[in-house]
């Protein structure tokens, strides 16, 4: 397979994100604020049966990396926030983790992600070819799934996806970006 | 949740000779009227990228459903019509059985516009009942090429899931492209 074509856009897609101001939303974004004090009440927090996750193909090929967009949608009725890191790890047959899980790129800005019903977030992924890493500290394994948590959500969600990973803990060749706003359409994400 | 059944080919036959009929005349209308605007080409490969999402059960016994999408990252939109080729393949790109069925139960076939950034979808079903056959041959696919209506190559999803070697049985189903993001219930 060739996963040539997207790897420009893609990068400059995380750029133009990286780029984008820090806003203060950090600060805003009080974990288990319930909302009820505030002008307009807080979105809740979204959670896994709040979600669906959906992976992009093809990837972006860069030297010893390939990168994909992961999607996360609100299929719910009600409007939720994400903020922050998704939790990814590799999933082999029967379900157990491969390895050690995503580490956090932090190139992007962290910002509270406001979902209405059916809007769409994304997050980078970053593969590293575990090529790279001495046999003996990766022993290599194929996945069948990759895990996605939601920013600081405890229910995971399982997007059939097949890739070389780590079975051993140690080294990371997986890597994450915030939450970001918008789809992850190559060229169009916000 | 949408019931993806499996359906006759009476009842989708049906369905598209009535959908032909009804759009004669808007597309006599179409033609007559719309020298000024341009109708978008059909969409290439290149100009599109596909999502697939976490399965759900399915109604029936044995079938996972799962929610396709194609954006179009051009900056043109382009059009697709029809169904998308679905087939199993082993690790080289070697098809494995048969293609994916056509089910046309939930969505009728039509010309369906994606604009630049916009985004498209179908459903696609794999059971698990054709897998138990003797036709089938069992073996694990290590991918799933989608080839968009109209274009050639496609793309392959890595993913691993049980498939027959030999064809004949059909055990993918999948439905016409539909308009919109492929999120239950927003479409």
């Amino acid at each position: 397979m060739k996963f040539t074509r997207n790897a420009r856009k893609l990068i400059a897609a995380v750029a133009l994100t990286g780029a984008a101001i820090a806003l203060p939303a950090v600060a805003l974004a009080a974990p288990g604020a319930s909302g009820s004090a505030g002008a307009a009440a807080a979105a809740a927090r979204c959670q896994r049966g709040f979600l669906t996750s959906w992976v992009g193909i093809p990837g972006g090929d860069t030297a010893g990396s390939t990168y994909y967009q992961l999607e996360i949608s609100n299929v719910s009725g009600q409007t939720c926030t994400l903020h922050g890191f998704p939790g990814v790890s590799a999933v082999k047959a029967g379900g157990g983790q491969l390895g050690s899980a995503a580490s956090r790129n932090h190139d992007s800005a962290e910002l509270t992600v406001t979902l209405k019903p059916y809007q769409t977030a994304h997050v980078l992924l970053q593969i590293t070819d575990v090529g790279n890493f001495p046999p003996a500290s990766c022993h290599a394994a194929t996945a069948v799934a990759l895990r996605v948590y939601a920013p600081n959500d405890y229910g995971s969600m399982l997007i059939p996806f097949s890739f070389r990973a780590c079975a051993k803990r140690g080294p990371i060749y997986l890597h994450v970006s915030p939450t970001i706003a918008g789809t992850g359409i190559p060229g169009y994400s916000i | 949740m949408k019931n993806l059944t499996l359906r006759p080919r009476q009842i989708a036959l049906a369905a598209a000779l009535a959908g032909a009929a009804a759009l004669i005349p808007v597309a006599t209308i179409a033609a007559s009227a719309s020298h000024a605007s341009a109708v978008p080409p059909r969409c290439t490969r290149s100009q599109l990228t596909a999502w697939m999402a976490m399965p759900s059960l399915g109604l029936a016994a044995l079938t996972t459903y799962y929610d396709l999408e194609v954006s179009n990252v051009s900056r043109h939109g382009c059009a697709l019509d029809g169904f998308p080729d679905v087939t199993a393949v082993s690790d080289t790109g070697r098809q494995l059985g048969s293609p994916a069925g056509r089910d046309a139960n939930n969505y009728r076939a039509r010309r369906v516009v994606i604009p630049a950034g916009g985004t498209a979808h179908f459903l696609l079903g794999i059971t698990g009942d054709a897998w138990s056959t003797s036709a089938c041959r069992p073996t694990t696919a290590d991918g799933l090429r989608v080839v968009a209506p109209g274009t050639r190559g496609g793309m392959v999803f890595p993913y691993s899931f049980p498939a027959c070697a030999r064809r004949g049985p059909v055990y993918l189903w999948a439905t016409p492209i539909a308009a919109n993001v492929g999120i239950p219930r927003y479409n």
